[in-house]
């Protein structure tokens, strides 16, 4: 349990930044988003991304902004990845691509006993 | 529990730098904001319990869990808690009746207390003020005590002060100054009897000064015993 929380941990920078790559998203469509992509194995919490966010954006890497939505008119700070963010998601990926390679070629594969 | 409340006591477990908890409380506030989709939902079915919620940030970014009893209670009032008692590190109780190190609150209790009725080492009242240090508007009692309209203590500024140490419109004291100035060893201002002389001559003094026989009949009393 404990390597599984440790190894979510250490992928939430990347996993956030591909998404908001894609397209402007906000806390909440984020977490859902890597739910179902992710097959519900991250099942994350709101408040597991908050300190994600602000050190992406204290690094320059997202921006933030707000937008009023609903009769409500509640609301709601999107988040939209910045130059800079581009090119450190090239790296992260490229650095991830190469952990998982060299990992695989380690422990044999993901099947094996 | 209304939202306040619950980001308050979310933010309560949490351990980190004023900034981060302020960027925190944002977010959470919107958080809620977004998912509640009217105010009568019960928050904690939609968020979580307050302690879980923090656990989530806590476990996820190496922050520390804040040690020390709090408590906030779900009751509120004005959009305050009814009760917030707080003993934790840089722990700021705001409430209706707010106990902590510093508190801020109608009836407030704590080294630095901020209210309209304060307690405290130092304390800042609208109404009233007790501690070692005492401002208020109306009525304040302690080592210094200034006040708007009535001060008791070793060093007492205000309308009517009573001190060592006491200076105000009426001032009463071991070395008083005032406009009216009752004094045991010295005076200073413009009108200025002892204590030990006529008393008669002192209440008619008080009456030019102040409209409101009690309040003479009272200082009359104190100072028969002085």
């Amino acid at each position: 349990m404990e390597i599984n929380q440790q190894l979510k941990k250490g992928v939430l920078n990347i996993l956030i930044l591909n998404s908001i790559a894609k397209k402007d998203q906000y806390g909440y469509e984020l977490i859902q988003e890597l739910q179902e992509l992710s097959d519900d194995y991250y099942t994350l919490k709101e408040g597991s991304l908050y300190p994600v966010f602000y050190r992406l954006e204290d690094l320059g890497f997202i921006e933030s902004y707000k937008v009023e939505v609903g009769d409500r008119k509640v609301s709601r700070k999107y988040y939209k990845i910045t130059e800079k963010g581009l090119l450190e998601l090239k790296e992260m990926k490229a650095t991830w691509c190469l952990f998982v390679e060299k990992t695989q070629k380690v422990i044999g594969g993901c099947h094996e006993s | 529990m209304n939202h306040k409340v619950y980001v308050k006591r979310v933010l309560s477990y949490i351990d980190c730098t004023s900034s981060m908890k302020k960027r925190l409380k944002e977010d959470i506030e919107m958080s809620i904001e977004n998912r509640m989709e009217d105010l009568e939902t019960d928050i904690e079915a939609v968020m979580g319990d307050p302690k879980s919620f923090a656990m989530e940030i806590i476990d996820y970014h190496d922050l520390k869990l804040m040690s020390g009893f709090e408590y906030i209670s779900s009751s509120t009032f004005l959009g305050l808690p009814l009760v917030h008692i707080t003993a934790k590190r840089n722990g700021i109780a705001k409430g209706i009746i707010a106990i902590g190190l510093r508190s801020i609150g109608v009836f407030s209790i704590g080294i630095l207390s901020l209210g309209i009725f304060t307690y405290g080492v130092i304390g800042l009242g609208l109404c009233s003020a007790f501690g070692s240090v005492a401002i208020s508007g109306c009525f304040s009692m302690g080592a210094i005590a200034l006040s708007g309209l009535f001060s008791l203590g070793a060093l007492s500024g205000g309308y009517l002060s009573i001190g060592a140490l006491s200076f105000g419109k009426v001032a009463i004291g071991d070395i008083a100054y005032g406009q009216l100035a009752l004094f045991k060893t010295q005076g200073y201002g413009n009108t200025l009897l002892s204590i030990y002389g006529n008393h008669e001559g002192i209440r008619l003094a008080l009456q030019e000064h102040l409209n409101n026989s009690f309040i003479i009949d009272m200082i009359m009393e104190l100072i028969s015993v002085m």
